[in-house]
């Protein structure tokens, strides 16, 4: 593992320790955001995607799946909500915004801002986690009713997740 | 925010908008079905006034169509919160008593088959 000459090539200890600070930045917004009640079930701001995308933006993607998924993996340990149905939903809204967001990277990179990644991103994540609740928890056409309801929650969510996260890249 | 930022929102607006036309718009309610424990359990038609008994895993919910409605007459739960929110009449609409394990969804009329008695050619 020796260290790398080239100035876009990361070594291995050093992304090691970039995922690895990045992910518990990412565990303590989302341990404090989880103290603060929402108005919703299943709604919150979100607000640790933030240094997923922030990620996403400065090292591209495959650390931001690291910082994600394990964001998700370490909260759920914290807050005790390991592999219950919480923990379920929130992996797979995880998954799914992590591949729309590989998706938006790939293909429309140069037309995004920080602020049209987190708007996908959220849209991603609660698509995936309607999905996943219809499929496993409540398999009642009911719950399509409540999709545009959450659709719509995440997209204003996820707009105000992408200006504070724009707000912290500019001061980077 | 660039173009591309401002045409992921429009689309979200308009996803979301398309999502609550189709699930919250429906047209008038024909068809009530019942599910017992997720399954679908009986259907019946709203024209015809009457009172079904459905036995649930708590007890006998009791429900009642009339006048292209309907509703939870009596359930064996605590809160009455499937009694508590009334008639159902639009396609799209549902209820459930979740201590019984029964839920209610009414779909549209179905123009051919179900809105006429017979149809000639």
């Amino acid at each position: 593992m020796t260290p790398s000459t080239s100035k876009l090539q990361l070594s291995q200890a050093h992304e090691d320790r970039l995922i690895a600070g990045f992910t518990a930045l990412a565990v303590a917004i989302h341990i404090l955001e989880a103290a603060f009640p929402s108005p919703l079930p299943g709604i919150k701001p979100g607000l640790a995607n933030i240094i997923t995308l922030i990620v996403l933006l400065r090292y591209g993607w495959r650390l931001a799946i690291w910082v994600g998924l394990l964001r998700v993996l370490v909260s759920s340990l914290l807050l005790g909500t390991f592999l219950t149905p919480t923990f379920i939903l929130s992996f797979s809204g995880q998954l799914a915004s992590l591949l729309v967001l590989g998706a938006a990277w790939l293909l429309m990179r140069r037309a995004l801002s920080i602020v049209g990644f987190s708007m996908l991103a959220a849209m991603g994540h609660i698509a995936g986690q309607i999905t996943i609740a219809w499929l496993l928890f409540i398999p009642h056409p009911v719950v399509w009713q409540l999709a545009p309801l959450l659709l719509a929650a995440a997209l204003g969510l996820g707009l105000v997740s992408g200006i504070i996260a724009r707000g912290v890249l500019v001061r980077l | 925010m660039t173009t591309g930022d401002a045409i992921v929102l429009a689309c979200g607006l308009l996803l979301s908008a398309w999502l609550g036309w189709q699930s919250w718009v429906g047209g008038p309610g024909g068809e009530v079905i019942v599910f017992v424990n997720a399954e679908r359990h009986a259907s019946w038609p709203l024209d015809q006034d009457r009172q079904i008994k459905v036995q649930g895993v708590k007890g006998a919910s009791v429900i009642q169509i009339e006048g292209g409605a309907v509703r939870f007459v009596s359930s064996p739960c605590t809160h009455k919160l499937c009694i508590r929110s009334g008639w159902l009449r639009r396609a799209g609409a549902a209820t459930a008593c979740l201590p019984n394990q029964v839920s209610l969804l009414v779909t549209g009329v179905k123009s051919i088959g179900q809105g006429y008695d017979a149809i000639n050619f």
